[in-house]
């Protein structure tokens, strides 16, 4: 394998990509390497630590094709202190020439043969507005839970629903489900288990690009971006059916400014110490919260609000609630209940793509 | 080069057996229970790359990785602190969780599963019991205590024996050892391949059996001869445990190859010399044992040739050997555990 390439642009591929790479113990030593693919002007640098693939594809000038397996940060570091301009990278048998100017580094790869041979990305692809999918992750990912103990709910359910996408995560106290409408990348009940992990990772991405394309594939999940993939294994297992979670009907709704809501939630919440609940005591046309902590004070705050339904009071933990106001994208919130004890749903007025539902707290 | 994936094996013909058949319909855990040295670690991997490969095939690139336990769908879990810790736990789930990374199938080898504590034990129940589909449990442990006796019942047993002396031999001399120090490594072993293959290139070996045989004749009932010999024995498990010394300065060096490549942090240094600690003292504890074995095993020659003076009291010592083997398991202060066992023994 031989080609040249200006500095910046091999630097830039191989720092992407080293960030996947890992030196942790316990791993794999090959792991610490990136691997090189050329063929013809295209060149492809892949970075893993086998839970997450960060892949690049740079246009170099080719001349000799093939695969090397680099030290990521050794090779990194030496890219990037060469002086500005042309490099050349070339793989002999048994080292790797990188240089620059009148710099020469020499350098032992890794093996090409114990790198992981990782699956090629699903052939089916989507094309999603990258922003659109970066705020339906925002909304969701939240709601995941970060038990190791229990994979699965560390895990953004992706499904396909109704001629579109559809997102859920829960933690088993918190439930989000976000709706994309004309995404269709899915066969019809197929779905899959991504980790939250690895979404975490991609809201950093996806900055980077306009467009995000989507491939879905048996054992794992492709996002690509411009010229960068993310590629993360899936979690296998069966998400729990978190339809019959979701109440058919609420006899009670209450619509509330968000702003002065989320205020209103983190103010009391400053009474409300190791997660003692926050209370709400809505009627026809005001909302009371309140946060009592045994020796140490209370707090309380009205606003204005409109219900429909009963009287009642019911109790929240504020952390779930205000992360739930907070995901809606819309002016208005309503939150819509049962009674004290039923699962009560937060949706944004005029968004019914959205739906964060989460489990009220026993108050005497 | 290898012919057989289970080449590594020493002497567990049955398991061996028992563990090919299981090959082309496994079902989701195993537990190996063994000695230490009894080459059950080498038997997981060979299993590891037979169900990757699907058969006894060891020059596939699969089967090669695994063997050498760099697959990427072969994760090997291996004690960090003490005891199995809960942040090892739950990694074994979240990694049992994820779909594989090149094949349709990954392997979870979970070594020196008898150190797992009661929470751990717990905590992995579930996962163990109820994998997904693509995953296979092998765990390891020297024996089943009371902590693993849940997890046992979830997984098919396999049984590794101590290596019988002949086998350990043959193993040595095909390492290319002379047969004369492969047998005696063989025999102060105690069908422990590890420790056999330290022994084999130790010349103190010989000259340590022979003084740990001297003891009950040395013996005169005076408490100097006593402080003098345990002394002696003290000394001698140091110099046996600086044999160790070259295998652990290659991995020291490796990993300092490792640090100038990759840098300092994570680089697991200190679980390295921990490790070495270990080791250290295991291979002291060992070596104890051993000559204790070969003490006992005086007396009980006097016994049998009729030599002992007084028959009783040398019946009386071995046996007392025996519990003193046994205090070895809990980790005692051993001049004391030493002095007090010599004094009680009678002089041949």
């Amino acid at each position: 394998m031989k080609f040249r390439c200006e500095r910046e642009i091999l630097a830039e591929a191989l720092a992407t990509a080293g960030r996947a790479a890992t030196g942790r113990t316990g791993t794999l030593p090959v792991l610490s390497g990136l691997r090189l693919e050329l063929s013809g002007d295209l060149l492809t640098v892949t970075g893993t630590d086998l839970d997450l693939t960060i892949q690049l594809d740079v246009t170099v000038g080719g001349e000799r094709d093939g695969g090397v397996v680099l030290p990521a940060r050794l090779s990194s570091d030496i890219v990037r202190s060469l002086p500005a301009g042309k490099v050349e990278l070339d793989v002999a048998d048994d080292d790797v020439r990188i240089s620059g100017g009148r710099s020469q580094f020499s350098v032992r790869p890794l093996s090409l043969d114990d790198y992981p041979r990782l699956a090629a990305p699903a052939s089916s692809a989507v094309t999603i507005n990258a922003a659109a999918f970066g705020e339906a992750l925002r909304q969701v990912v939240r709601a995941a839970s970060t038990d190791e103990a229990r994979p699965i709910l560390t895990g953004v359910l992706l499904a396909a629903e109704n001629d579109g996408l559809r997102l859920v995560a829960t933690d088993s106290y918190r439930l989000a489900v976000r709706d994309l409408p004309g995404v269709s990348v899915l066969g019809a009940d197929q779905k899959v288990l991504v980790p939250g992990r690895a979404l975490n990772e991609l809201q950093r991405v996806l900055g980077l690009g306009e467009e995000l394309v989507l491939r879905l594939g048996e054992r794992d999940a492709t996002f690509e971006i411009g010229a960068t993939r993310l590629t993360t294994r899936l979690i296998e297992g069966e998400f729990p059916n978190y339809r019959q979670l979701i109440p058919a009907s609420h006899p009670n709704t209450l619509t509330v400014d968000r702003e002065p809501l989320l205020e209103a939630i983190r103010r009391v919440k400053i009474l409300a110490r190791d997660a003692t609940p926050v209370r709400l005591q809505i009627s026809a046309d005001a909302l009371k919260l309140t946060a009592i902590t045994q020796d140490v004070g209370n707090a309380v705050e009205e606003l204005d609000a409109t219900a429909t339904g009963t009287d009642l009071t019911v109790a929240f933990n504020p952390d779930y609630l205000a992360s739930g106001v907070e995901a809606v994208g819309a002016e208005q919130v309503t939150l819509s209940t049962i009674d004290p004890l039923k699962p009560a749903v937060v949706r944004g007025v005029g968004s019914d793509d959205y739906l964060y539902l989460l489990m009220p707290v026993r108050v005497p | 080069m290898t012919t057989s994936l289970w080449d590594a094996v020493v002497g567990q013909e049955r398991a061996v057996a028992r563990l090919r058949a299981c090959v082309t319909d496994p079902v989701h855990a195993y537990l190996f229970v063994g000695p230490p040295g009894s080459t059950k670690d080498q038997a997981a991997r060979a299993f590891a790359a037979a169900l990757l490969v699907g058969g006894d095939r060891p020059d596939e690139r699969a089967a090669r990785l695994a063997l050498a336990g760099e697959h990427p769908d072969v994760r090997e879990v291996r004690r960090v602190g003490a005891a199995i810790a809960k942040e090892q736990i739950e990694d074994i789930i979240r990694t049992a969780s994820l779909a594989p990374v090149e094949g349709r199938r990954k392997v979870m080898i979970l070594e020196e599963f008898h150190l797992l504590t009661a929470e751990g034990a717990a905590r992995l129940l579930k996962t163990l019991e109820e994998p997904p589909a693509s995953t296979v449990f092998v765990v390891l442990a020297d024996q089943v205590d009371a902590e693993l006796v849940t997890i046992a019942s979830r997984c098919v047993r396999i049984e590794f024996q101590p290596i019988a002396e002949a086998d350990i031999t043959a193993a040595l001399v095909g390492e290319g050892h002379e047969p004369a120090g492969a047998a005696a490594a063989a025999a102060a072993a105690a069908g422990n391949l590890d420790r056999a293959r330290v022994l084999v290139s130790d010349p103190g070996l010989a000259a340590r059996r022979a003084a740990f045989a001297a003891v009950p004749t040395r013996l005169d009932g005076s408490g100097l001869m006593v402080v003098t010999l345990v002394e002696e024995i003290t000394k001698l498990a140091d110099q046996a445990a600086a044999s160790l010394a070259p295998v652990h300065e290659r991995e020291v060096a490796d990993l300092e190859a490792r640090v100038a490549a990759a840098g300092e942090r994570g680089s697991g240094r200190k679980s390295l010399e921990d490790r070495h600690k270990r080791e250290v003292r295991r291979y002291r504890t060992d070596e104890l044992r051993s000559g204790l074995a070969v003490m006992a095993a005086t007396y009980r020659d006097a016994l049998v040739a009729g030599r002992a003076s007084r028959p009783d009291a040398a019946t009386h010592a071995v046996r007392r050997i025996h519990d003193a083997l046994e205090a070895l398991e809990r980790n005692p202060n051993e001049p004391l555990l030493l002095q007090h066992l010599l004094l009680e023994l009678p002089s041949l």
